[in-house]
């Protein structure tokens, strides 16, 4: 079936709008049908990927393993009495010890790992960069499992478990590769809209 | 199995198919599938092409895994 209604949208546009909503691009430049077909075959296999490994296979980096932002603590050297060069990564466990990362007052907190080193919180979770080409519906999802990973009230544990072996790997894995997918989807309109008559 | 069941919460919990291990190797379809068609939907240049298309596409992908599968499984046996 040819594709016969086309639009001359800018090309930063047509950019944006298929980060935004897989297959979105192809939709600015009037190629509908293609837009749809690759559009539902991303969001289904990322959909997939999270029915196979629940929520919590969504884990963005700087966030830790209860949902709280990982903090930054630098070290009190007591033999030199000052502040170290060492800092340490802190986990929280709650909103409290979020706020107050250690135990000991001489400690300095040095703010959330995120900021003070995104690389290295990036390098720990790299199927993220996969994950994050699906757009917003990423981030929707992380905004979810970082709220289903807080600990339930009185118990300590979380209140959804992250899953394990197999169930993460192949759910990382196809939550990944739909964001793959989206950049190649992504490519291919960018170059499309590029190829249009003005 | 039964109680863990019961306690499923769709897209919360991980997919309760840990007991069932013959299902492991068919998760490798629905990603075939979906590489197949978006694949196909970037090379095609008439849409109506894609379903033929990205059907001999996802067949040529599960046949390379079976066969690499298969292969592997055979060197593993050799070694052993």
């Amino acid at each position: 079936m040819p594709e016969t209604r086309r639009s001359a949208a800018p090309l930063p546009v047509v950019i944006v709008c298929a980060w935004l909503i897989p297959g979105g691009g192809y939709f600015l430049i009037g190629e509908r049908t293609r837009a749809i077909t690759s559009g539902v075959a991303i969001v289904a296999l990322f959909l997939a990927g999270i029915l196979v490994g629940g929520i919590r296979i969504m884990d963005p980096p700087g966030w830790g393993q209860y949902g709280y932002m990982t903090q930054l603590v630098q070290r009190f050297d007591r033999r030199h009495q000052q502040l170290a060069d060492d800092y340490s990564r802190i986990e929280p466990s709650s909103a409290d010890e979020s706020r107050e990362p250690s135990d000991d007052d001489r400690d300095q907190p040095a703010g959330p790992a995120l900021l003070r080193q995104p690389i290295a919180e990036l390098g720990d979770k790299p199927w993220y960069v996969g994950q994050i080409l699906c757009g917003p519906l990423t981030l929707l999802a992380s905004a979810v499992s970082v709220s289903a990973a807080h600990p339930a009230p009185g118990s300590g544990l979380e209140t959804w478990p992250s899953s394990h072996s197999r169930s993460w790997e192949i759910g990382a894995l196809y939550t990944a590769v739909a964001g793959m997918l989206n950049l190649l989807v992504i490519i291919d309109s960018a170059h499309r809209a590029g190829q249009l008559p003005k | 199995m039964f109680a863990m069941t019961l306690a499923y919460t769709i897209f919360f919990d991980p997919l309760p198919i840990w007991a069932r291990p013959w299902i492991w190797p068919l998760l490798l379809l629905p990603l075939c599938l979906a590489v197949a068609v978006v694949y196909k939907c970037v090379r095609c240049r008439d849409m109506s092409s894609v379903p033929r298309e990205a059907t001999g596409l996802f067949i040529t992908i599960v046949l390379g895994m079976i066969v690499t599968a298969a292969a592997l499984a055979g060197l593993a046996a050799l070694m052993d």
